[in-house]
């Protein structure tokens, strides 16, 4: 070492080193992370399969086929077709190239044998293209949307959201790995908004709102969660023109029904449930459609969790979205409170529902991921059953 | 300055380059090179490799990132990476180089997608409130901060060369580049701090 800067550094360096904590995470928890991200990106594909199979049979029906099974593929056509489904071509929303059979392939995923393109865009994170696709039922209230993201000629992941037509579109879509996402929004035909506002919130961070500028009707933003785009305003020189909160719509129903009985549901402005129905317990992230909530559904296809109870374990419920979700679960009957150690070497305490489905969601903040072991812990103060994740 | 391998280091050579010696192995022993082992084995392997090298790693995150959570969140994507390819991994390389190779690269990539993201967007909340922390005596705060306001590859070349005491060859083979970049990147981030701190002495 020739200098003295550089003979500063290297001890400067040796000494902040020490700051860090030790590292607690086993390879263990890691390999079930690994096998948890790897479910996840099995699920997402079933859950477009399954997507698709709903709409299959619902535009089998409606679809102007006049009761037609829609299994045959659709039409091939010379190029896409550029429509917003209710008012004509929108070609100011195709920003990435897309091959004609790759839209052909993502409208025979999804069964869209009468839906169509409503728009491309390249995804900031991962640079991978995301369509946008749009099928509205005939006489129906609601358009389906998908949001499909493609690398070459793979469909990789996607969503699905309903819509009123003529509605604003936002919808995360996958961008990137398997926590990564990207909320497009589609602005409404002829508005006259020049940005977006987008509100993000997470459990233990600042609100943040974000600003991000339409080019020709569309916007994207990169998510810390798909859960965490909570409001949207479209402005106009600075101006409110419409403000809304983006779980007025609802995604994929791919959680088991019924489950009609809330357990536990925290008081948050996107609150996190525990639903059973007895056999089965999930969490969700959720939000009432619009007031009066006449039901609730789930707006996020990474944001669930679901487990068939097993009244002798501590089970946990803990959502793909690992890092920016929150823990939940269910512990066995007589349990007074689940004891919960995070990496950091934290311990939360945890009260669970007085229930028959001892149901529990932690509010502290922690990241899921940071969890490293969970305990029931019953009246007597005695540990009855343990899990790490 | 150049740096140069101690001569009395023992070395392996993988895929033509040279990796640090045995002395940095797991936990001051080195993993069997064994290709044939059941599947408890190759789980294990990964397991005490993980219980040996996590914490060292972990702080050469915390050089990286700053910051103690950044650091968590960086090894922990790095070590899934290094789970992933742990069958090659265990088989044809030095695991604690691969891992450090893998938390470096994810390190610079992290700070390239945050830049991509910020491109076109406007954050409009209000900025955190300044720290209060009170500076403890004898540390180089000035020194550190200096070295936490280089870009992430001058930074990791810092961190690889004057607390991992990597050679140049090692560095330029963690960072994927030639020996060239590293020693003009390491140029400049001693003439950027400098500079820096020559700006907080006045």
């Amino acid at each position: 070492m020739s200098t003295d800067l550089e003979r500063r550094l290297h001890d400067e360096l040796h000494d902040r080193a020490g700051d860090a904590a030790a590292w607690r995470q086993g390879g263990a928890t890691l390999r079930r992370t690994a096998a948890a991200h790897r479910a996840r990106r099995l699920r997402t594909g079933a859950v477009v399969a399954a997507a698709a199979s709903v709409v299959a049979v619902i535009a089998g029906i409606s679809l102007g086929t006049g009761g037609r099974p829609d299994s045959a593929p659709a039409s091939p056509t010379s190029s896409p077709t550029v429509t917003d489904a209710a008012t004509g071509p929108r070609p100011e929303l195709i920003q990435a190239p897309v091959s004609d059979a790759v839209v052909r392939k993502a409208l025979q995923e999804f069964a869209l044998g009468h839906g169509e393109l409503l728009a491309t865009a390249t995804l900031p994170r991962s640079r991978e293209t995301v369509l946008v696709l749009s099928g509205q039922l005939e006489g129906a209230r609601f358009t389906f949307v998908y949001t499909v993201t493609v690398h070459g000629d793979r469909l990789l992941a996607g969503t699905q959201a309903t819509y009123r037509p003529g509605d604003l579109i936002a919808q995360p879509a996958r961008d990137g790995d398997g926590n990564d996402s990207s909320l497009v929004v589609v602005a409404p035909r002829g508005t006259e908004a020049d940005s977006v506002e987008i509100t993000t919130s997470l459990p233990g961070e600042d609100i943040r709102p974000w600003m991000v500028s339409l080019d020709s009707g569309l916007a994207m933003l990169t998510l810390p969660s798909p859960t965490s785009a909570t409001r949207l305003r479209l402005l106009h020189e600075g101006s409110v023109i419409e403000d809304r909160i983006p779980a007025d719509y609802h995604l994929s129903d791919s959680v088991p029904r019924p489950l009609g009985r809330v357990v536990v549901s925290t008081s948050s402005h996107q609150p996190v449930q525990v639903r059973t129905d007895g056999r089965s317990a999930c969490r969700l992230t959720t939000r009432g459609l619009e007031p009066p909530p006449i039901f609730v559904l789930e707006w996020n296809p990474f944001d669930e969790a679901c487990v068939t109870i097993d009244p002798s374990k501590l089970q946990l419920l803990i959502a793909d979205d690992a890092r920016y979700s929150s823990v939940a679960g269910v512990a066995p009957p007589g349990t007074g409170f689940v004891r919960l150690h995070w990496r950091n070497g934290e311990v939360t305490d945890v009260p669970v529902a007085d229930d028959e489905v001892p149901a529990f969601v932690d509010t502290s903040g922690h990241r899921p991921d940071r969890l490293t072991l969970a305990q029931a812990i019953n009246t007597a103060g005695d540990e009855t059953a343990r899990v790490e994740p | 300055m150049s740096r140069e391998a101690p001569g009395n280091r023992p070395r392996r050579v993988t895929k033509g380059v040279e990796t640090p010696g045995v002395d940095e192995m797991v936990g001051g022993r080195d993993l069997p090179d064994v290709v044939a082992h059941g599947r408890a084995d190759h789980d294990a392997e990964f397991d005490a490799f993980v219980a040996g090298s996590g914490s060292r790693l972990l702080r050469t995150a915390y050089l990286l990132t700053g910051d103690q959570r950044a650091a968590e969140d960086l090894l922990q994507d790095a070590l899934l990476r290094v789970w992933s390819r742990w069958s090659r991994v265990r088989a044809a390389e030095h695991p604690l180089a691969y891992a450090r190779r893998v938390l470096v690269t994810t390190s610079v990539s992290r700070w390239r997608a945050s830049r991509t993201r910020t491109a076109g967007e406007r954050l409009v909340a209000e900025p955190p409130e300044t720290s209060t922390h009170q500076s403890e005596p004898d540390r180089d705060d000035e020194l550190w901060q200096a070295v936490l306001s280089l870009p992430p590859r001058q930074r990791a070349v810092m961190v690889l060369a004057y607390y991992e005491d990597l050679t140049d060859a090692d560095t330029a083979d963690v960072l994927g580049c030639t020996v060239g970049t590293v020693k003009s990147q390491r140029a400049k981030a001693l003439r950027s701090l400098r500079v820096r701190l020559a700006e907080e002495e006045r």
